[in-house]
C-alpha cells in the first residue's frame, strides 16, 4: 500500500485486512521520516514501535476503532508524559512534558500509534513556520516555498506522506493556512469544543487544536476522537450546548467585500469562482451577504492575541522551567532567560501585547477590541440565521518563498485575513483543497474556507465532503 | 498615541533585555501595527462592553484538591533548573 497517499480510512482498511499491522506502518513511516528533506518533524518519538507492538496486540485481542493502529504526528506544542516538547523556541529546548495532553490521552486510548512532534513557528506566532528556533520547514509542494505556519512542520508532514495526520493548533489561521499551502485538509473546531490541557498556551480566548488530514472524512474521524467537554479545560463545553441543525446543509453565504481586500491574488479569485461553482453544481445555494466588523478581525487579533501572549509568556522566566541564564540577581536573570530563550516575533508579540495592556492605552486598545470582537460575533451569528455556512477563499495567495515576507511583520500578518474571523467569533471553520495555482514553474495548492455557526462541525463535514466530490469529478 | 512608544519602559514591563536588538526597526514596527489595528474603534462603537464570547463563562471545579497531592512533584521539579537537596527550587537574591 501507497503509505504516502493513504488516508486514515484506507489504512484502516489495510489493518483489519490484515495486509498491515500498525508495526509495519510504523515501520514505513518512520523511514519516510528519515529520508525526508522538508524538516518536518523535530523527532521522533523513540518508542514509537513499542506503541505499535502494544496496539497490534489489543488488536489481536479483538479491539476495533477508526484509529487503532494509525500512526499519527503531533505538533511541537502538544505534551506528551516524558517526551520532548518545545514549541518551537530554544526557551523550552531541554523540556519534557511532565503530563499528557487531554487530546493525547484520547488518541492513545483509541489507539493511534504517537510517530514524533513536529515542526512550528515559536510559541505558534507565525504563517510560515520561518520563526521556529530550529530553522524553517520546506513545502512539499516546492521546497523554495514556505508551507505556511503556524503548524507548517504538521500540514508539510502530512503532505509529504511522513504521516496520514496530525494534529496542529489554531489561533488565527494556524491549522488552515498550512493546510491550504501543502495541500491537505485542516480544521479548527469551535471554541470549547476540544480540551486545550496540555497545549501551550498562545492566545487562550482564541486557541483550539484541529486535525490535518487527507480527507474531509479523516477530519471527522480525528475531530470525533480528541472532542468532548474536559475538567482539566474550563473552556470546554458539555455535548448539548450548541443544538445541532435539523435540515442538511442547503445555502452557502459569500462575503464579497472581503474577497476585494487588497492582495488578493488573481489565481485564488479566479480558484474560489470555480470552488462556488462546483458547489452550486453540487446542488447548493450561494448568497452574497454582507458581514460589516468581518474586515477588522484581523485587526481586534493583533490587539487580543499579543495581549493574551504577554500575560500567558510571563510564566517562561528562568525559575522553574526551560531555560535559565546565569545571572547574579533575579531581575537580570528573567531578561537575559528572556533574551536569550524568545525569538524576535515573539519579542515583538511581546512588547505589543505589553503596550495594549499598559496603564492609559488599555482602554483605547484592549478593551475597545474587546468590544469590537463582540459586534461581530454577534454579527456572524446572525448571518448563520440565513445561511449555513459562509464561504471564502482560505488565504489571499497560493504559499510565497522562503524570506519573502521576513522584512515586514504587517505583511505577514495578513496571511490571516480570511482565517482569523473564526477565531474571533468562536466558529469551527475547515479549508478543503480546492486546486492549484501554476506560479513559477510550480503547481502550489490553495484552499477553499467554509465556516460555520458554533458546534456545527457536522456542517463542515457535509459540505466538504460534496465539496470534495465535486471537486473531483 | 503612538508616537509615544518608549521601548525601554515596555522591554522593562515585559521583562526583557532589548541590549542586542535594533530597537529603532522594533519601534517601528510596533507603530505600523498599532496604525494598522485603530480600525477596530469604528465596530466597537455599537457594542456592548463585556469579554464574554460565548456561552460558557466563570466554570469553577468544587473547592478541593484536583489531585492526590504531591502527585505531580517529582516530575515537575525534574524540571526546574536548580533544586536543593530538600526539593525547594534554587533562585538568585532578589536584591
Amino acid at each position: 500500500m501507497d503509505i504516502t497517499t493513504a488516508t486514515i480510512e484506507d489504512l484502516q482498511v489495510a489493518l483489519e485486512s490484515g495486509e498491515e499491522t500498525a508495526v509495519s506502518l510504523t515501520k514505513e513511516y518512520l523511514q519516510a521520516i528519515d529520508a525526508s528533506e522538508v524538516n518536518a518533524f523535530l523527532s521522533v518519538y523513540k518508542d514509537a514501535l513499542e506503541q505499535a507492538e502494544v496496539v497490534d496486540k489489543r488488536r489481536s485481542e479483538g479491539e476495533e476503532g477508526p484509529l487503532l493502529g494509525v500512526p499519527l504526528a503531533l505538533k511541537d506544542n502538544i505534551l506528551v508524559a516524558d517526551k520532548p516538547v518545545s514549541a518551537g523556541s530554544k526557551i523550552l529546548e531541554d523540556y519534557t512534558g511532565t503530563y499528557s495532553a487531554t487530546v493525547v490521552e484520547k488518541l492513545c486510548s483509541a489507539g493511534a500509534v504517537l510517530l514524533g512532534r513536529t515542526n512550528m513557528d515559536e510559541f505558534a506566532m507565525g504563517s510560515s513556520t520561518e520563526h521556529s528556533a530550529y530553522g524553517p520547514t520546506k513545502n512539499p509542494h516546492d521546497p523554495s516555498r514556505v508551507p505556511g505556519g503556524s503548524s507548517g512542520g504538521s500540514a508539510a508532514a502530512v503532505a509529504a506522506g511522513l504521516a496520514p495526520a496530525a494534529l496542529g493548533s489554531d489561533t488565527g489561521g494556524s491549522v488552515r493556512q498550512p493546510a491550504s499551502f501543502c495541500g491537505v485538509v485542516g480544521l479548527k473546531p469551535t471554541y470549547g469544543a476540544v480540551s486545550r490541557s496540555g497545549l501551550i498556551a498562545m492566545g487562550s480566548s482564541l486557541d483550539q487544536i484541529g486535525p490535518l488530514t487527507r480527507s474531509v472524512a479523516d477530519a471527522e474521524v480525528l475531530f470525533d476522537a480528541i472532542a468532548g467537554a474536559d475538567p482539566l479545560d474550563s473552556t470546554t463545553y458539555p455535548a448539548g450546548t450548541y443544538p445541532k441543525a435539523d435540515d442538511a446543509p442547503q445555502t452557502i453565504g459569500v462575503p464579497r467585500a472581503l474577497l476585494e481586500t487588497d492582495g488578493v491574488a488573481p489565481a485564488v479569485k479566479e480558484n474560489f469562482a470555480n470552488s462556488l461553482d462546483s458547489l452550486k453544481e453540487a446542488g447548493y445555494e450561494i448568497v452574497d451577504i454582507e458581514l460589516p466588523g468581518l474586515a477588522e478581525a484581523l485587526a481586534m487579533y493583533y490587539i487580543i492575541m499579543p495581549a493574551e501572549v504577554s500575560s500567558n509568556l510571563a510564566r517562561y522566566d528562568g525559575v522553574k522551567y526551560g531555560l535559565r541564564t546565569d545571572d547574579a540577581d533575579l531581575f537580570t536573570q528573567y531578561i537575559h532567560t528572556r533574551r536569550d530563550g524568545f525569538g524576535p516575533e515573539v519579542k515583538r508579540r511581546l512588547l505589543l501585547g505589553t503596550y495594549v495592556l499598559s496603564a492609559g492605552y488599555y482602554e483605547a486598545y484592549y478593551r475597545t477590541a474587546v468590544r469590537a470582537r463582540r459586534v461581530l460575533s454577534e454579527t456572524l451569528a446572525d448571518a448563520f440565521d440565513h445561511v449555513d455556512a459562509i464561504a471564502t477563499p482560505t488565504t489571499p495567495a497560493p504559499a510565497f518563498k522562503l524570506a519573502e515576507l521576513a522584512a515586514d511583520p504587517l505583511e505577514m500578518y495578513l496571511q490571516d485575513v480570511f482565517t482569523v474571523g473564526a477565531n474571533i467569533g468562536g466558529n469551527p471553520a475547515i479549508s478543503v483543497p480546492s486546486g492549484r495555482a501554476n506560479l513559477e514553474g510550480a503547481a502550489l495548492p490553495l484552499g477553499l474556507q467554509l465556516m460555520a455557526g458554533k458546534g456545527q462541525e457536522a456542517t463542515l463535514f457535509t459540505l466538504g465532503k460534496a465539496f470534495e466530490a465535486a471537486r473531483d469529478s | 498615541m503612538k508616537d509615544d512608544i518608549n521601548i525601554e519602559k515596555l522591554a522593562e514591563l515585559a521583562r526583557l533585555d532589548l541590549a542586542d536588538t535594533d530597537t529603532a526597526e522594533l519601534s517601528e514596527n510596533i507603530a505600523s501595527i498599532l496604525d494598522y489595528v485603530a480600525s477596530v474603534e469604528a465596530v466597537a462603537a455599537s457594542g456592548e462592553d463585556t469579554q464574554a464570547i460565548g456561552p460558557v463563562y466563570n466554570v469553577l471545579r468544587a473547592d478541593v484538591d484536583a489531585h492526590e497531592p504531591g502527585a505531580y512533584r517529582e516530575a515537575l521539579l525534574r524540571e526546574a533548573p536548580a533544586v536543593d537537596e530538600e526539593g525547594f527550587i534554587i533562585v538568585p537574591p532578589i536584591l
